[in-house]
């Protein structure tokens, strides 16, 4: 079962509303494509005009295709998965331009072009690689865990903690990290990684602010993010240029940049950047507080977190979602009329339990973690 | 007030260009090319649901175009945000019964995003410009005149050498001969006398309401705060006649400043009122002269730096005063670490701290206060210092 508020301008989650603002219970199945029930589907991904899902062997476009809105499409495979039961080696990520399906289990990418709609070009990642340096080939021994694709960017990771870049994988540096890479995360031009040891790394264009090393450098390698070493952080996000990092204890610290609120950062004195709209981006993690209308501080622990472009969402442990940022579509669950951004974390929904957050570039999407893995 | 049908039927005429210029953004993902295609060729379909989706799709325009640095950016991207901003517009007009002032703000509104954001496209490259001259030609909007016109224009009192320094020769609009020969090879700064009496500018800018008229409702990107090395520095998106009251008429809050803008390019009406300078032909390449408005109070400043083209900048309105340093004397100026800000140096010409900055006393330095009607011509490298003495536009023409 899915809560969505947000973005549905293409019909993406089968509303009539283009713009929900309400964390709308998705129930209504699809009438006109009979196979598709999207309260068992499982989401893979949430991108601008469509989204992804997987239901058993086959795989689903909601949204935009083809020049048209409000559909649901269902993917042609390449010709050898039409029968062999591979469903569970296979799993799907796509952007603007292309959705690529990712075989785990023989380490294939299969990159089909959403314009062309038709063919696709198979990568081999165990074979292929830059051929000036062989070296930086993917490991036959290792599988595919999890691919993060922006429009400007593809990173892999593998079952053994490697991390490769680019459709051609490229070995990515990772031997400093302390511990074994256990998630990759991808802005719109920055990257950030988290080690099983709770150490995290960033990477990529850092000027504005989304690095958080204190200053505007932009960095070809991982680097560890200084000032929450000796913090166990067990969760990363990546917003379009900002960063989220849970700590075990369940304090958030966020940092990059704030145009819209989306660091719901408020220390008037920490030292940080002003932009045009009057708040102020940060340089450094910054730890997060959380506090009601009555401006006191609410002492629950931080349980999931997630963000999208410009907004970021954040659920306690009584279940309560609380959003900041961007909100011309909905993203944070208040009216958009009266709230085009929030600049600090607002109380948006009272959830039930076993919910996760997932979201979209301009969307919140709760997630029934027990309907989703029946 | 004219009914928004006929001002729809003139915005519509603009747009068989637009159409052939869809090949330029041939590019763009599939979502937003159909959006734009399927609304640019059946404008009747617009509806209130269209104004969203082209809302949107500038939105997310704007997101892809702060990725990465801006003069990287692709072109198709923000070429799209000057279609989108051009369609958007038309949806506006198309679905709404009565003209408003406000609508007619949230009009130049629209423009200006799309010139800031955008940029233009071939087929039609005045397209945003020549939208806002339609509407400034219905005279839509009343204007507002604020009397407190031409006050804190005191004589300023020019009081050459008090920084003991050397001044910049001054002489009469010289022949193109003699000023490519003696300053332009010779990378020797100077300043030019009596070389724009011909400008309207030198007589309509002493009026701040002249722009209040002329362009009031325009939205400008203003520089606030004491210099951009400070860290409380930013940039705000204002509209001129918020600027002028905010900022040129009040003077006790923080410095506000139209700093290095292309409003000529914005605003082709303001391009009127000057003349490109014909020393400016002495160019290596064949590349247009970059023209760029620097408007303000007393008191705005730009820290001393360099740029690596040629400038001649040219003083409209008022006073400002300006500290010249040859390249050579880069190893006395204290250039600031980061690279970002490489071209800018850590001292300030009027109070040295020599303490800190001790081989600063070997830099020879060259200073002139630039009246109204007169041009410095800054060569390539020259570091340069400059700070209004009075309320001041400027015109600087740089080029290769």
């Amino acid at each position: 079962m899915y809560r969505i508020t947000g973005t549905n301008l293409f019909g993406q989650w089968l509303e009539d509303d283009h713009i929900i603002s309400d964390f709308r219970s998705i129930t209504r199945n699809c009438n006109n494509y009979n196979n598709f029930d999207i309260e068992t589907a499982k989401l893979l991904q949430i991108c601008w005009s469509y989204n992804i899902f997987q239901l058993g062997k086959d795989f689903f476009l909601t949204g935009h295709w083809n020049c048209k809105e409000n559909k649901v499409v269902k993917v042609e495979l390449p010709k050898e998965y039409y029968t062999s039961a591979c469903e569970s080696n296979l799993t799907m990520v796509g952007n603007d331009y292309n959705i690529i399906l990712v075989d785990k289990k023989y380490n294939f990418l299969w990159i089909m072009d959403l314009q062309k709609k038709i063919g696709s070009r198979k990568i081999n990642l165990t074979t292929e690689a830059p051929l000036e340096n062989s070296s930086k080939r993917m490991r036959s021994e290792s599988n595919i865990s999890k691919v993060a694709l922006t429009n400007n960017s593809c990173l892999c990771l593998t079952s053994d903690g490697s991390v490769y870049n680019g459709l051609l994988p490229s070995l990515l540096d990772t031997s400093h990290c302390i511990g074994k890479v256990c998630d990759i995360r991808s802005g719109y031009e920055h990257f950030i990684l988290l080690t099983d040891l709770g150490h995290v790394y960033t990477w990529g264009n850092g000027r504005r602010l989304q690095l958080g090393h204190g200053n505007l450098d932009n960095l070809e390698t991982p680097t560890e993010v200084e000032a929450l070493a000796g913090i166990k952080i067990i969760k990363i996000r990546a917003g379009g240029w900002h960063c989220l990092a849970l700590s075990e204890f369940g304090d958030l610290y966020t940092w990059g940049w704030n145009d819209s609120g989306q660091l719901g950062v408020r220390h008037p004195d920490t030292k940080g950047v002003l932009n045009r709209e009057g708040l102020k981006s940060y340089p450094f993690p910054t730890l997060v507080d959380i506090l009601n209308q009555n401006e006191e501080e609410i002492n629950m622990n931080i349980k999931d977190i997630g963000c999208g472009s410009r907004h970021t969402a954040i659920m306690l442990e009584d279940n309560s979602i609380w959003t900041t940022g961007y909100n011309k579509y909905g993203q944070l669950g208040f009216s958009p009329e009266l709230n085009p951004t929030v600049s600090y974390f607002k109380k948006a929904f009272q959830c039930e339990k076993d919910f996760v957050i997932e979201c979209g570039h301009w969307s919140t999407v709760l997630i029934n973690t027990i309907s989703a893995s029946k | 007030m004219l009914p928004s049908s006929e001002i729809f039927k003139s915005l519509v005429e603009f747009k068989t260009p637009v159409f052939v210029a869809l090949e330029e953004v041939a590019d763009l993902d599939g979502t937003c090319k159909s959006l734009i295609n399927s609304y640019l060729t059946e404008t009747d379909l617009i509806d209130l649901l269209a104004i969203v989706k082209i809302q949107a799709i500038i939105d997310y325009m704007y997101e892809q175009v702060n990725i990465g640095n801006w003069k990287e950016v692709k072109l198709y991207l923000r070429k799209t945000i000057t279609i989108a901003s051009y369609l958007l517009l038309l949806a506006k007009v198309k679905c709404t019964i009565e003209v408003t002032e406000s609508l007619v703000k949230e009009f130049y509104k629209i423009i200006d995003f799309g010139i800031m954001f955008g940029c233009p496209v071939d087929e039609a490259p005045d397209l945003l410009q020549n939208c806002a001259s339609y509407l400034n030609s219905l005279s839509l909007l009343p204007h507002s005149i604020t009397e407190t016109s031409n006050k804190n224009q005191d004589k300023v009192n020019v009081e050459n050498n008090k920084y003991n320094a050397n001044l910049i020769e001054v002489i009469d609009c010289p022949s193109m001969e003699h000023f490519y020969k003696n300053y332009i090879v010779a990378e020797k700064p100077v300043v030019l006398r009596n070389c724009i009496n011909h400008w309207p500018a030198l007589s309509k800018w002493r009026d701040q309401n002249y722009f209040i008229k002329l362009a009031g409702a325009r939205t400008v990107s203003i520089e606030i705060g004491r210099d951009y090395t400070e860290s409380e520095w930013t940039q705000k998106l204002m509209t001129i006649e918020d600027f002028i009251k905010d900022f040129i008429f009040q003077t006790n809050g923080s410095t506000g400043y139209l700093a290095q803008y292309q409003l000529f390019e914005q605003i082709p009406e303001l391009k009127e009122d000057i003349i490109e300078p014909e020393y400016c032909c002495f160019a290596d390449k064949d590349e247009p002269v970059d023209v760029m408005a620097w408007y303000g109070p007393k008191g705005t400043l730009s820290p001393l730096h360099h740029d690596p083209k040629k400038n001649l900048l040219t003083q409209v309105v008022g006073e400002k005063q300006i500290f010249l340093f040859s390249p050579q004397d880069s190893e006395f100026l204290y250039p600031h670490e980061h690279e970002l800000l490489h071209n800018t140096s850590k001292v300030d010409p009027r109070q040295p701290d020599l303490l800190k900055y001790p081989k600063y006393k070997d830099a020879k330095v060259y200073y002139c206060v630039l009246s109204p009607g007169q041009m410095l011509y800054i060569p390539p490298k020259w570091w340069h210092f400059v700070e209004s003495l009075s309320i001041s536009f400027s015109v600087s023409f740089w080029w290769n």
